[in-house]
């Protein structure tokens, strides 16, 4: 469903240039739950903000579907979690998740919740929401629409078990209706949800 | 279609979360709003607010002749019904004095009876103007021989006896109303008021001529031409002398009165403006803040696939939202303030200046400016924040933007 081939990416940053990706190959088939493990600045946001079409890459190339695509391309329905969830704090659960899109209604935008386990909180302000609540809602934003593929960025991230396994048990199910899903964290605990793993080594000077 | 949406959703929260400077910007229009439109209207009722600086005694040019019969251009009852058709005349009015006694209990007052224009004479503090066969008395002669309103006196006048003198004649008049004499005006002291053909018969009547003889003949000392504006009184004058008249304005001999006129519509200026400027500052303030809060979410909804000019009518609409409800309460209240204004009795003033909450032209523009302007201030000085909250590229969220 997606392949990337050798994408790479180079900051600027107080003068010198920084690789942040070296050439790397990241692919996810439909149904397929890849796991992108590695240290923080090793380049997993910039592989995941590439492969979610966010991040042009200097080098290499993306394939969803067999079609070579750009970044900005809107033919690709591409489902995206933030590693903070950046929610609209006074809008409630539900009106955040019905932002994920032009043509998401409100019953959609239910049963996405209702998917995360939140059908009890839909109607709360999200800033009365716990982290992992949060999370869930940020999540129900990425899945509302059944994308193609599915990028999370550390969807555990301050979770305790409980929650962190409920979010990678939703990943998990997107997986298994269909849509190709790349994680990236650094919890060991999502390793029973995945079907393959790669580990990024980290960025350095060029 | 999905930007107004969420404009419309965020918009409670940005009122509650702003509602301080929202409550001062409203504020502040109301007061500004007031002032200015108060002040606007002071200066623009100059030329028609008896209690302003354009009031009709100032806009009074007094006509005069030699007074003889061989008068080249006398103020005849006709010289001045033609004066009045001039260009900026309001009106004429001829003035004429005779002298009557007025009895008193134990005593006799000698008064000068002058015919009534209530342009250039006080204004009854009691009573009303005088009927056509009343009189307006001085208030110093209510308080020592206790007359008032309604009371009949008695005057006696002279009459001519073909050609031998006069004889005294007594009739009574009622007294309609008194005013304030305890300064002299432009008549001199020891006057009374009647109406102008009360005065003219009683002065026809010494001289032995009738009412409607001193209609076509009489040639009257002197007259009073009201012209509509300030501004039209040296034109109007210069008219006058040219046609042989003597013509004498007050206004012409206070010379600060027009930079006095100007003063207050410069104020009026003035606090425009700086409502216009606390309206940009309170307008960029929230901008800057909404775009400081608002930073990481629209990072996210620009990772969501929403487009820029989508977030800029977002937030453009939100402005323009908030801009229009300051605008409206604000103007609502000046409405308010005027409308308490109103209540007060006229000639009423606050630091020297009447307030007169009368709208004309001017003042209902400056009611549709107060309403509109914060609409547009709103939008222009939200442009540039706003401008740079929909240039954040949607990879920005990979950095947990926290602008």
């Amino acid at each position: 469903m997606i392949d990337l081939r050798g994408v790479t990416k180079r900051y600027r940053t107080q003068g010198r240039t920084v690789v942040a990706l070296p050439p790397t190959d990241l692919d996810a088939a439909a149904g397929e739950v890849v796991w992108i493990a590695g240290a923080s600045g090793s380049g997993k946001s910039t592989l995941l903000g590439i492969a979610g079409l966010l991040v042009a890459p200097d080098g290499g190339e993306v394939r969803i579907g067999g079609e070579r695509v750009e970044v900005g391309s809107r033919r690709i329905r591409i489902g995206f979690a933030p590693q903070s969830p950046h929610l609209l704090g006074e809008l409630s659960a539900v009106r955040n998740v019905r932002l994920a899109h032009e043509r998401t209604s409100t019953a959609k935008a239910e049963d996405a919740l209702y998917a995360v386990g939140l059908a009890d909180a839909m109607h709360i302000a999200a800033r009365r929401l716990s982290g992992g609540q949060q999370q869930r809602v940020s999540l129900a934003r990425a899945i509302v629409e059944q994308p193609s593929v599915l990028i999370a960025d550390e969807p555990s991230s301050g979770l305790d078990d409980e929650s962190a396994l409920r979010v990678f048990a939703v990943i998990r199910s997107i997986a298994d209706r269909g849509s190709a899903v790349c994680v990236a964290s650094h919890d060991a605990r999502v390793r029973p949800f995945c079907d393959r793993m790669i580990a990024l080594t980290s960025a350095r000077p060029e | 279609m999905r930007a107004l949406t969420l404009a419309r959703w965020l918009m409670p929260g940005l009122l509650s979360r702003y509602r301080v400077p929202t409550a001062i910007a409203i504020i502040g229009m109301a007061v500004f709003g007031t002032t200015s439109t108060l002040l606007g209207a002071n200066a623009s009722h100059t030329a028609t607010d008896r209690y302003g600086l354009g009031s009709e005694a100032l806009r009074a040019i007094n006509v005069t002749s030699y007074g003889r019969d061989d008068d080249p251009s006398p103020v005849t009852a006709g010289a001045l019904d033609e004066l009045a058709a001039l260009t900026h005349v309001e009106s004429a009015h001829a003035w004429a004095s005779t002298e009557i006694v007025l009895t008193v209990p134990d005593d006799a007052i000698s008064l000068s009876l002058v015919t009534r224009i209530s342009a250039v004479q006080p204004a009854p503090t009691r009573g009303a103007e005088p009927t056509r066969n009343g009189i307006l008395l001085p208030e110093s002669l209510r308080t020592e021989h206790g007359f008032d309103v309604g009371d009949t006196v008695t005057i006696e006048y002279i009459r001519s006896e073909d050609g031998n003198g006069g004889v005294g004649v007594e009739t009574e008049i009622p007294v309609d109303g008194f005013f304030d004499d305890t300064t002299v005006g432009l008549d001199g002291p020891g006057v009374a008021y009647g109406a102008p053909d009360a005065v003219l018969t009683l002065l026809g009547a010494s001289r032995g001529h009738s009412l409607d003889w001193m209609h076509d003949n009489f040639v009257f000392t002197m007259g009073y031409l009201v012209v509509d504006d300030l501004e039209h009184i040296q034109d109007v004058a210069d008219v006058l002398l040219e046609r042989g008249y003597g013509a004498t304005a007050l206004t012409t001999l206070t010379s600060s009165l027009p930079a006095a006129q100007q003063l207050m519509d410069a104020v009026a200026v003035v606090l425009s403006i700086l409502l216009g400027l606390f309206l940009v500052v309170t307008a960029a303030g929230i901008a800057s803040s909404v775009v400081s809060a608002r930073a990481a979410e629209v990072g996210v909804l620009r990772a969501l696939g929403w487009r820029r000019h989508e977030v800029l009518v977002c937030f453009v609409a939100q402005f323009a939202a908030f801009g229009t409800l300051i605008g409206a309460i604000g103007v609502a209240a000046v409405g308010s303030l005027l409308a308490v204004v109103s209540l007060l009795p006229p000639g009423v003033r606050v630091l020297g200046v009447a307030l007169d909450p009368r709208l004309d032209l001017n003042g209902w523009l400056t009611l549709l400016v107060l309403t509109l302007a914060p609409v547009i201030v709103f939008v222009l000085a939200s442009a540039i924040p706003v401008l740079r909250l929909a240039r954040i590229a949607p990879d920005e969220v990979l950095r947990d933007i926290r602008r």
